[in-house]
Formats: structure tokens, C-alpha cells, sequence
């Protein structure tokens, strides 16, 4: 470790009973959005707990960390040594866990409000607004998409919206402003279109 | 004999329970309680909340409700009181024109101009255009950083990027040059591309300048003089923020759309005058003084206005079961307010602040509910149950009972509906009034300027009226409002930390809101002060003698939100330059300013037995 560097106030974070180096690195990457940095300790502690209280005490920021391949706990020197701040299993996605926790633990530093969900991707109301209007086309396009691949012909509806596909697919192809597709769809909104067929794409996982 | 006296008030119902004998010298009071009144005053729905609140007094005082020889209700006029607020001015962007918020931690510094583009396209760009980079949440910050920095080392023009999910710093940070990354845009994918877009973040500790100024997005757009005028709401969105996209598209035409606010038309004994509503609430109420005394309101059809009086009009007609032609309001309180809009068409959720008037009306309704209800309330209870008195003189009587009190005497009733006066001088009857808008109003316009969630669906608007606020500073310590520190010997629970919260009984709430500790105290004490100062002030010059409030010696605060922590202060602040002697009224010397009316109800009782 860099003598620069141990003299900068930093999170401590310490690895104990074989917790992969990875995890420390997202959580090192939560405290840098946050701006904050972060540094590895060494513990001789074998006791989760133990070490992130150990690893908080050994931090000019009074805060540390320890991660065990299962779990991750947030320590304050503050607290009473057996009562960590938090402490989350490393499930289902340890590397979001580590993230969340490096920033909570850079939170704790910055003094904002600690995060305790990794932001799940709830449905937005714009996006909902979008869809809903026009259902029966919905299931059209997913059918034509389905039985026909290569471009389809018919309706000029549908011309629009494999001009819309081919414009979201192929990287190759410069892609054609979306407000200029207004012509060919008529009534519909053609931003809208395109974007429920990106999203039909992206759901049967093409892009 | 044991007599209950009953106030039914807009908010609360409350119980004085007292033993009354012909040889005593006064009432002997068991119990008092205060339940929250169910339903609208008036009505037979608050059968319940009565009925919970003797049970309650009953329970204290040890007895049986049939122990009860005799209930009284407040006679007479029971004012009701209805609140409305509609925002004279919206904000409407038809194109997705602008993304201006506040991530917690946007990245870089400056700010840059170019097409937007996607990031999977932008090592195939051409040379010379200026670029501002689009980063849905697919592509991993470090696949990101990695991309524009290959581009940038290719001479890509790259002057800014949007990203979607909370990786603005760790973009910036990995980029071989300093350039402006807003994140946490959620709607990417409503970014159109292939459009001329500006993005900005200011310094740390600092807001934006150039996109939060017409003339700034004019420069950098090339704006006409006409087309400038369009973006004026654009830059008013994104003032006082940290970080802002805006997005040049064809057809981003930018709109405020005025609704328009509509005339009210007082009706008064002698004039009648029309008032523009975007004149604002001082407008209003000068109106309304000349006009004084109030007949009826009429709203302009076809406004914002008009549908507030009409609604109002409909509550009170479906409450009394009156015609709604027959409903006259006959008061109301303007209240100028700033709430905050969310931008139709914006990206981020964006909000921005527009005007809106607040209005409180009452209706007088006539003694034949109070009747009703003490009918209805009779075969219930199985006890008798009479009309006691007006309201105003039993409030004045309950006072009286306040150590340190005597005639003449004015009462200023703040409650939770109506804001009432009434005053007693030697040898003449009492006078009262009843004015619209009270506690409810300032919940109302706490609620909309820090946009809460409305009432029926969170009480945290009507908390953060009542208790005051702190700012949980570390795991154990919370600094006041006032800017004094605490500590704990505990840690507090991490949910607190770094949150405003309120300062409670049962310890810290926390808020659910983004909003500082100094913005919610200062929209708190502003709401208090526009209704209850204006209000007392109305009210007190209209009982006053010969309308001086100068020439009232001593008031006397009561009601619900006399019990408040802020309120009765503010009051008396404001009227001490008047000479006036101004408290709190502490009833039966230990009740402080609540159930003056229901104690008021039993001495009244009291002393018509003695005399008769």
C-alpha cells in the first residue's frame, strides 16, 4: 500500500474467509459515485463483525467494511463494537450488494440518506402511458415479427415499423430520425411505435 | 345530576363531564375527552365519533353513559368549512425538450453541445461533429468510460453524456478529459436522437448558469428573439438545479399554457365587486373587505375558479341536503401559494413551480342539523340530549374558566375548520364571527407547496403542521430546527440517518421527501402565517368595538390549533403592537386551550338552573 495513501482518510474495507477481490471492487465503485475513497485493510479478525469494526476503527473516517463471500457488514466506531450499521446477504446479486453498501458506507461519510434496495427497475409512467393505447397493434406487429423475419409488405403501418426496426437493429445502417417516419404511420405516434418494438426486441432479447 | 357537555367541531369532538347539584356553587367536573369527530360537522355521521368520545369521558370518570341525565349539544349555526387550491398557470413541453434534476452525483464539470448520439454509434461518427453521448443502463459504466474514451482518442468530438443509471461520477472519472455526465435519467429512451442538445453540470456546491438563462440556451441553440421567448418556462424549470440536459427538436414547440384563473364575483349587502383571481390573494381579500358583509360567491364558468366554488357548493349542498342554488358562502380566505408541477413531457420527472390561490369557504347551515343530530343522538344514547347554546357565547363562558381571565374578554377560536371571534363586554350581548379557513388550509398548503401525498392517502402533511423538525446529523446526534444539537446515548436507527425527520412524542418520524429541513420549516411557518395571521386579524376587527382592534384589552386563544406549537405566538407577536393582551386560554386552569365550548356548554346549563 502506497504510504501516499495512508494518510488520506479512507473507508476501510477488509476481505475475510476467502471473499473474492471482485466484490471489494464494486465496492470501492459505490463510494467513488459518492466521491469518496476506499482502501483494503488487512484483519486478523475472523468474526465478521469483528473485522468491520476493526477495519472502522483503523479509518480516519471511523468507517469500515468487511465482506465474507455471503455477507457484507458496515461498522462505525461509534456504534456499540457487536451492533453494525447495516449488514446485508450478498444475495442475489453480491456485486450490486457490494455497490449499494460501498455507497451507503460513503453516505455514511457525506452525511445523506443511506439506500437500503438496489433501485429495482420499477415500470415508469411515461412508459406506461405510452403502451397502453393502441393493444391491438401491439399483438399485430409481435406476429409479423414472429411469421416474418425479412422485411414485411403490406400496410404502410407495418413498412413503417420494419423501417423503425431496421433503424434500432443494425448498427451498420445510419439511423433514420425518428420524427421522420410521421409520413408512413399515419395517425400514430411514430416515436412510439419504434419504441414498443424496441422494447419487443429487447424483451425476446435481439438487442 | 351528571350533565355532558358535547362540541361537535370540524375536526375534533370533545366531552366536558360534570356533576351539577342546586346547592353547589359550581359544576364539579369529572372528565374531558377529545376524540377525532367522524364525519362532517353537522351531520349524522358523527354519531360515532360522540359516542366514542363519552364513552371515553365516562370511562375516565369511573361511570356508566346511562349515568347521564342530560347531554348538550352546541346550538345554532355550525359553520362548515371547504378548501380548494388550483394552479393558475402549467407548464406544458409537447416534445422531450429538457431533462433538468438533481442526481444525487452527476459527474464532471462544464458544459457541452452536440448532437445526441448513441453510445454504440459514437466510435462511427464522423470527425468534426460535436457529439453529447447517450448511455442506457445496458452498457456498464466501465464499458462506457471505455467506449468514449476510444472515441475521444479517435477525435471523436465528444462534449457531454447522459447516462440512465447512477454512474455519472464514475463515467467522468474514468475519461481522459473533463466533460459534464448527467445521470439517473430514467425515460433514455425517450431521448430523441440526432438532435442538437445541450448538457450541463455546475461546479460542486453550485447550480447551473447558462441553461437556466433564455439568453444561455439561445446561445447555445442560436435561438431567434421569438423562439427565445418559447424557453423562457424551460429555464425557469431548470433554475437552482445542479445538472441539466436540454434537447433541441423540431417539434419541441414549448408551451405555457395559461388556464385561465377566472373572476369571482362578491356579493355583498351593498356592492358587488369581481376580482381577477390572478390579481393574487391580497387582491381577493381587499375585495372582500369593501364588500363586507358577504352574501354569496360566484365563480366564472368555465375557470378554475368556477370549478372550485362549484365544487365546494356541491360538498356543502350533499352535507345539508340543501339545493345546491339554496348554498351561500358566505366567507372566504385567498391564500397565494407556489406549488410545484410536474412538466408534462420532461424526462426525469421534472418539476416545475407554478402559481396557484388557495381558497377556504364556509357556508352558514341552519339549526335544524344541530336538531337532527341531537334526535338521532337521543335514540342512540337512550339519554336526553338538548341544544345547549350558541357556540361563540358557550366558548366565551368555557374561557372564563381560565385563571387570571375576566370581561370584557375576546376570544379568538382557532380550530381546525374556521377561524372564530366573539367578544364580552359589560352590559351587551356577544358578538362572534365565522371565517373560513384554519388548520385544515395549512395542511392544504403544506401539502401542495413541498408536494406531499394528499390527505387521504398519508397524514404527513398534517404531521409536519404539528411537530417541529430536526435533521439526524450522525447515528447519534439530531440537530433542532433551531439549530440546537442532541445527542444519544443509543444509535438511532440507520433508517433515520441523514434524513429530516419530526420530532415527535413516540420519537423520530422520518420524512418521505428530498425537501431540507429549511425549506420545509420555512413553507410550515409561511402556510401558519398567511391563514391564522390573516384570520385573526379579520376576525378580531370585526367584533372589535367600532371595528378598532385597538380597543380590545385582552384576547384569549382557544381552539385546536391554539395547542399548537408556533401558531399562538405568531398570533400574539402580531397583535402586541396593538396594545393587546394576548394568551393562551388554560380552561378549568389545567385543559389549556381546548374544550371551551363543551365546558362552556355545562356552566351555562349550571347557572340557567339556578336562576330558574
Amino acid at each position: 500500500m502506497a504510504d501516499l495513501n495512508q494518510g488520506r482518510p479512507c473507508i476501510h474495507v477488509c476481505l475475510i474467509g476467502g471473499a473474492g477481490e471482485e466484490l471489494y471492487r464494486w465496492v470501492e465503485v459505490g463510494a467513488e459515485e459518492e466521491g469518496v475513497p476506499t482502501r483494503k485493510a488487512q484483519t486478523i479478525a475472523t468474526d465478521l463483525i469483528a473485522a468491520a469494526y476493526a477495519a472502522a476503527q483503523s479509518s480516519r473516517f471511523d468507517i469500515g467494511l468487511s465482506i465474507a463471500p455471503k455477507r457484507i457488514v458496515l461498522h462505525e466506531t461509534h456504534m456499540p463494537p457487536a451492533q453494525p450499521v447495516l449488514a446485508f446477504d450478498l444475495e442475489p446479486d453480491a456485486r450490486q450488494i457490494c455497490r449499494l453498501m460501498g455507497s451507503n458506507a460513503a453516505r455514511l461519510v457525506v452525511r445523506l440518506p443511506l439506500r437500503f434496495n438496489i433501485e429495482e427497475d420499477r415500470p415508469l409512467k411515461h412508459a406506461e402511458r405510452a403502451a397502453p393505447p393502441h393493444p391491438t397493434f401491439i399483438s399485430t406487429v409481435t406476429e409479423t415479427h414472429l411469421t416474418s423475419p425479412s422485411p414485411p409488405t403490406g400496410s404502410p403501418e407495418i413498412e413503417a415499423l420494419a423501417r423503425a426496426i431496421a433503424g434500432k437493429c443494425g448498427p451498420s445502417t445510419p439511423r433514420e430520425p425518428v420524427n421522420g417516419l410521421t409520413t408512413g404511420v399515419g395517425q400514430l405516434d411514430p416515436k412510439m411505435v419504434a419504441r414498443i418494438v424496441v422494447r419487443i426486441l429487447r424483451e425476446r432479447g435481439m438487442i | 345530576m351528571i350533565i355532558a357537555g358535547i362540541d361537535i367541531g370540524n375536526s375534533t369532538t370533545e366531552v366536558a363531564l360534570a356533576e351539577i347539584s342546586q346547592t353547589a356553587t359550581a359544576p364539579r367536573f369529572l372528565a374531558t375527552s377529545r376524540v377525532r369527530t367522524t364525519g362532517i360537522k353537522g351531520t349524522l355521521s358523527n354519531i360515532p365519533g360522540v359516542v366514542r368520545s363519552l364513552q371515553e369521558a365516562v370511562a375516565t370518570a369511573g361511570i356508566n353513559i346511562r349515568d347521564i341525565s342530560l347531554a348538550l349539544l352546541n346550538e345554532a349555526t355550525p359553520v362548515i368549512g371547504d378548501i380548494a387550491m388550483e394552479t393558475i398557470t402549467e407548464t406544458i413541453i409537447t416534445e422531450s425538450t429538457m431533462i433538468g434534476h438533481n442526481p444525487n452525483s452527476p459527474g464532471g464539470l462544464g458544459i457541452g453541445v452536440g448532437v445526441t448520439t448513441h453510445i454504440r454509434e459514437v466510435v462511427s461518427i464522423s470527425r468534426g461533429q460535436p457529439v453529447i453521448v447517450i448511455v442506457p443502463k445496458d452498457y456498464d459504466f466501465e464499458v462506457a468510460a471505455s467506449l468514449l474514451s476510444r472515441a475521444i482518442d479517435m477525435g471523436v468530438d465528444v462534449q457531454g453524456a447522459i447516462a440512465q443509471s447512477d454512474d455519472g461520477v464514475l463515467i467522468a472519472n474514468r475519461l481522459p478529459k473533463v466533460l459534464p455526465v448527467v445521470d439517473e435519467v430514467k425515460l433514455i429512451d425517450h431521448i430523441p436522437l440526432n438532435m442538437l442538445a445541450a448538457v450541463e453540470v455546475a461546479e460542486h456546491g453550485q447550480t447551473i448558469r447558462q441553461l437556466s438563462n433564455p439568453y444561455g440556451i439561445a446561445t447555445v441553440f442560436n435561438l431567434t428573439p421569438q423562439e427565445t421567448a418559447l424557453v423562457i418556462p424551460i429555464a425557469k424549470a431548470l433554475i437552482g438545479l445542479r445538472s441539466a440536459v436540454v434537447i433541441r427538436t423540431p417539434a419541441g414547440d414549448v408551451q405555457t399554457r395559461h388556464i385561465p384563473a377566472g373572476t369571482l364575483k362578491l356579493i355583498g349587502q351593498q356592492r358587488i365587486l369581481t376580482v381577477e383571481m390572478d390579481g393574487g390573494a391580497d387582491a381577493i381579500m381587499e375585495a372582500l373587505s369593501q364588500v363586507s358583509p358577504l352574501f354569496d360567491v360566484e365563480g366564472e364558468a368555465g375557470t378554475n375558479v368556477g370549478g372550485m366554488v362549484q365544487r365546494v357548493r356541491q360538498t356543502m349542498s350533499d352535507v345539508t341536503q340543501k339545493p345546491v342554488t339554496e348554498i351561500k358562502i358566505r366567507d372566504v380566505l385567498a391564500v397565494d401559494c407556489l406549488v410545484p408541477q410536474q412538466v408534462a413531457g420532461g424526462l426525469a420527472q421534472e418539476f416545475s413551480l407554478e402559481n396557484a390561490v388557495g381558497l377556504a369557504a364556509m357556508v352558514n347551515t341552519d339549526k335544524l342539523l344541530m336538531e337532527r343530530l341531537a334526535a338521532a343522538l337521543s335514540q342512540e344514547l337512550g339519554i336526553r340530549v338538548e341544544l345547549g347554546g350558541v357556540e361563540a357565547n358557550m366558548a366565551i363562558l368555557g374561557t372564563l374558566t381560565t385563571p387570571g381571565i375576566s370581561v370584557p374578554l375576546a376570544i379568538l377560536d382557532l380550530g381546525a375548520g374556521s377561524t372564530d371571534a366573539a367578544i364580552l363586554q359589560k352590559g351587551e350581548p356577544v358578538r362572534s364571527i365565522h371565517l373560513a379557513g384554519a388548520g385544515d388550509m395549512v395542511t392544504l398548503l403544506i401539502q401542495r407547496e413541498l408536494d406531499l401525498p394528499a390527505a387521504g392517502e398519508s397524514e404527513v402533511a398534517e404531521q409536519i403542521k404539528r411537530f417541529p423538525l430536526a435533521k439526524v446529523e450522525s447515528l447519534f446526534h439530531i440537530r433542532h430546527e433551531d439549530n440546537t444539537v442532541r445527542f444519544f446515548k443509543e444509535p438511532l436507527d440507520p433508517k433515520l440517518f441523514g434524513r429530516v425527520a419530526l420530532v415527535t412524542k413516540n420519537g423520530l418520524v422520518p420524512i418521505p421527501t428530498q425537501h431540507t429541513m429549511d425549506r420545509i420549516r420555512a413553507v410550515r411557518q409561511e402556510a401558519k402565517r398567511k391563514v391564522f395571521l390573516r384570520n385573526s386579524l379579520r376576525a378580531l376587527g370585526s367584533v372589535a368595538p367600532a371595528g378598532n382592534i385597538r380597543l380590545i384589552d385582552f384576547v384569549a386563544i382557544v381552539g385546536g390549533s391554539g395547542q399548537d406549537f408556533e401558531i399562538s405566538q405568531m398570533v400574539m407577536d402580531k397583535l402586541s403592537p396593538f396594545g393587546i393582551v394576548v394568551g393562551t386560554a388554560n380552561i378549568l386552569g389545567k385543559l389549556g386551550p381546548i374544550n371551551a365550548v363543551a365546558t362552556g356548554l355545562v356552566i351555562s346549563h349550571f347557572e340557567r338552573q339556578k336562576a330558574g
